[in-house]
């Protein structure tokens, strides 16, 4: 990552379902649960209720920006659970 | 007036902060006395029966306005859930507010069982939750285990005896709100009124002399009692009629099964005599064959695959991680499993394994070709954050240009670009509560939509319509340059959800039976009724992560 601001760190956005974004610094080898840790304390949610995804694949705690080939300012969604039984919103 | 199908916002009171048990709404909302979680519940059918009262009220304005409509539900199931659910949900407060909804409502009794069925399915999807994540054990909720109307005789003692034995959901609740087949007999005879009276104390001796009163009390118990055992007869008389009822349209049931077998029979023993040209007959042979894969497949179901399902969605056994998806990096917990529940909401990780599954399902196929050697379709799957991210953001390429790289599809079918390695594109909908199935057909040149409630998003395949436009341009693939002008379809004749629960299991096994079968599907071969048993087919076939009954 030549063209990464100090030292090799990352700036990786982090898009909720609402639009709103997040910013994080990381290492490549910095495990991404501790970036989820950080998102779900910053939004005040429960970790478990939120998921990750990079292009479309789900992202688990034990990836590092290295192993998912994240580059400098990729987007990271984040997503929350879904359910569904029928038609009507109530 | 305040309309009805409207919004219905529900607040449900914690079990701490307790007031005088009235709250009042905002204007135009009824008020309704509440029972007070801790405090003696006084009788839940009151609230309920008023609250009836405005459903029934509101509904024949609404049946007039919407006379067109066709009920969902029929009045016994619509008496019946409503009643039942009166009692779970009186801790709750409903209260209406004009809808923003885009798609037309049904009835005013169709949305209001809706409403109390999703309130229902969410407190003890809650509780559920809860008792998994904590690993006590999960108990009967409390307006189970009171199903009768507040006992004056019973002790304290003998509540939490009821309460604190572990509860299995899948046998109680499934008992205690309304099934899909109509067992509206068995509910009625839980409601029934306990027929013993005891004499009526008589009136002072002061006011009536001893003989007199006497033969007034004798006379007021002689006809009080001729009432109840008119009242028990016509109940008893019911329950007969009832029960009388639920045995023919079980025969006809049969009947119609048994009809439906001989015709395959039939056509099979046609087939083996004058072995037909495959050109003329295709059709037939695959509607023929498809039904027969289906009813083959729930005699496969076997009790050890029944009795995996109940294992597998017991809250009482524990967290924990139940299986895993490698190349979609999925872990399904007890928690995700235990949607599959009777009436659960199916969620986005049992969908997403599931739809993970076809796809192996459908690489193998391509690797190894079928094993009865039939043309099968290539398909690609995509999981259900496609469309949340395709309609969030507000139906932008760009950012879903990075999904379908060579280098993505390398790791699923190995494709150069998605419309050149594919037949069939599939991709679960997911609208607010609802789960729909929406799939780019490229042998057949449409998009088409399936909505277990048969409804008609035009936007859903606009907005798909517009990602075909742009992937195609965007990967050169010019043999679809047309994709414009292809038709979306909402096809009419599939199968059809009939309560409130079951969307996920239907469009689930839609996208299954798109995977399985060239051109358009025209027989799906499973209903309403199968979707008991194609909740324990998912399961176990998440259990084994292997799409395995069917190819």
């Amino acid at each position: 990552m030549a063209d990464a601001p100090n030292d090799g760190q990352l700036q990786i956005k982090v898009k909720a379902q609402d639009g709103s974004e997040m910013f994080f610094k990381v290492k490549p080898s910095t495990k991404m649960g501790k970036v989820f840790a950080a998102y779900a304390s910053k939004k005040s949610v429960e970790q478990r209720s939120v998921k990750f995804l990079f292009d479309g694949n789900r992202i688990k705690e034990d990836d590092t920006p290295e192993s998912l080939g994240l580059e400098n300012d990729d987007e990271v969604d984040a997503m929350l659970e879904m359910v569904g039984g029928h038609f009507f919103d109530v | 007036m305040a309309t009805w199908f409207d919004r219905v916002r529900v607040s449900l009171f914690g079990s701490t902060s307790r007031s005088n048990g009235t709250h009042v709404g905002g204007e135009g909302t009824r008020e309704s006395p509440l029972n007070v979680a801790d405090s003696p519940s006084p009788s839940p059918q009151e609230v309920g029966a008023d609250a009836v009262g405005e459903v029934r009220g509101a509904d024949d304005s609404y049946r007039q306005s919407l006379g067109k409509r066709r009920l969902l539900f029929d009045e016994a199931t619509t008496a019946a859930v409503v009643a039942t659910t009166d009692r779970a949900l009186s801790g709750t407060r409903l209260d209406f507010a004009p809808s923003t909804r885009r798609c037309p409502p049904r009835t005013a009794v169709d949305v209001d069982v809706y409403k109390r069925l999703k309130l229902v399915s969410d407190i003890e999807r809650n509780r559920r939750e809860r008792a998994i994540d904590s690993g006590r054990p999960l108990l009967a909720p409390r307006w189970a285990t009171s199903r009768t109307p507040a006992p004056t005789t019973s002790t304290p003692a003998a509540t939490t005896a009821v309460a604190t034995t572990p509860y299995s959901y899948y046998n109680d609740f499934a008992s205690y709100v309304m099934d899909d087949n109509n067992n509206s007999g068995r509910h009625r005879q839980q409601q029934q009124q306990p027929t013993t009276w005891t004499p009526l104390a008589g009136p002072s001796e002061a006011e009536l002399s001893a003989g007199e009163s006497e033969r007034k009390l004798n006379e007021t118990n002689a006809r009080i009692n001729a009432i109840l055992e008119r009242l028990q007869n016509v109940s008893l008389h019911r329950q007969e009629v009832d029960a009388k009822a639920t045995v023919r349209s079980r025969d006809e049931e049969i009947k119609l099964t048994q009809e439906r077998v001989a015709a395959l029979t039939r056509e099979r023993m046609a087939g083996t005599g004058v072995p037909p040209t495959p050109s003329l007959s295709e059709e037939k042979e695959e509607q023929t064959e498809l039904e027969d894969e289906i009813l083959r497949d729930f005699e496969h179901q076997d009790d050890v695959a029944r009795e995996r399902y109940l294992d597998a969605i017991n809250a009482n056994n524990g967290g924990g991680i139940m299986c895993s998806h490698e190349r979609d990096r999925l872990d399904l917990t007890r928690r995700d499993l235990s949607t599959l529940h009777k009436q659960g909401w199916l969620n986005d990780e049992v969908i997403n394994c599931y739809v993970a599954l076809l796809q192996d399902r459908d690489l193998a196929w391509r690797r190894d070709g079928d094993p009865g050697g039939r043309r099968r379709p290539r398909c690609h799957f995509f999981n259900t954050f496609f469309y949340n991210k395709l309609f969030q953001d507000s139906h932008k390429y760009t950012y879903l240009e990075r999904w379908t790289r060579a280098k993505k599809l390398a790791k699923v079918h190995g494709g150069k670009t998605l419309f050149d390695s594919c037949d069939k594109i599939i991709a679960p909908i997911h609208k607010g509560n609802h789960w729909c199935c929406a799939v780019i057909d490229l042998e057949a040149q449409a998009f088409v939509y399936y909505d277990s409630f048969k409804s008609e998003d035009h936007d859903c395949l606009e907005a798909m319509k517009q990602f075909a436009i742009d992937e195609a341009r965007t990967r050169e693939n010019t043999h679809i340059s047309d994709v414009e002008s292809w038709p979306v379809l909402f096809p009419q004749d599939i199968p059809e959800q009939r309560n409130g629960w079951d969307c996920g299991v239907f469009a689930a096994t839609y996208a299954e039976v798109e995977s399985r079968c060239m051109g358009r599907p025209k027989h799906f071969g499973f209903d309403q009724r199968d979707m008991p048993d194609l909740r324990v087919r998912m399961c176990v076939e998440l259990l084994d992560q292997k799409v395995g009954y069917v190819g």
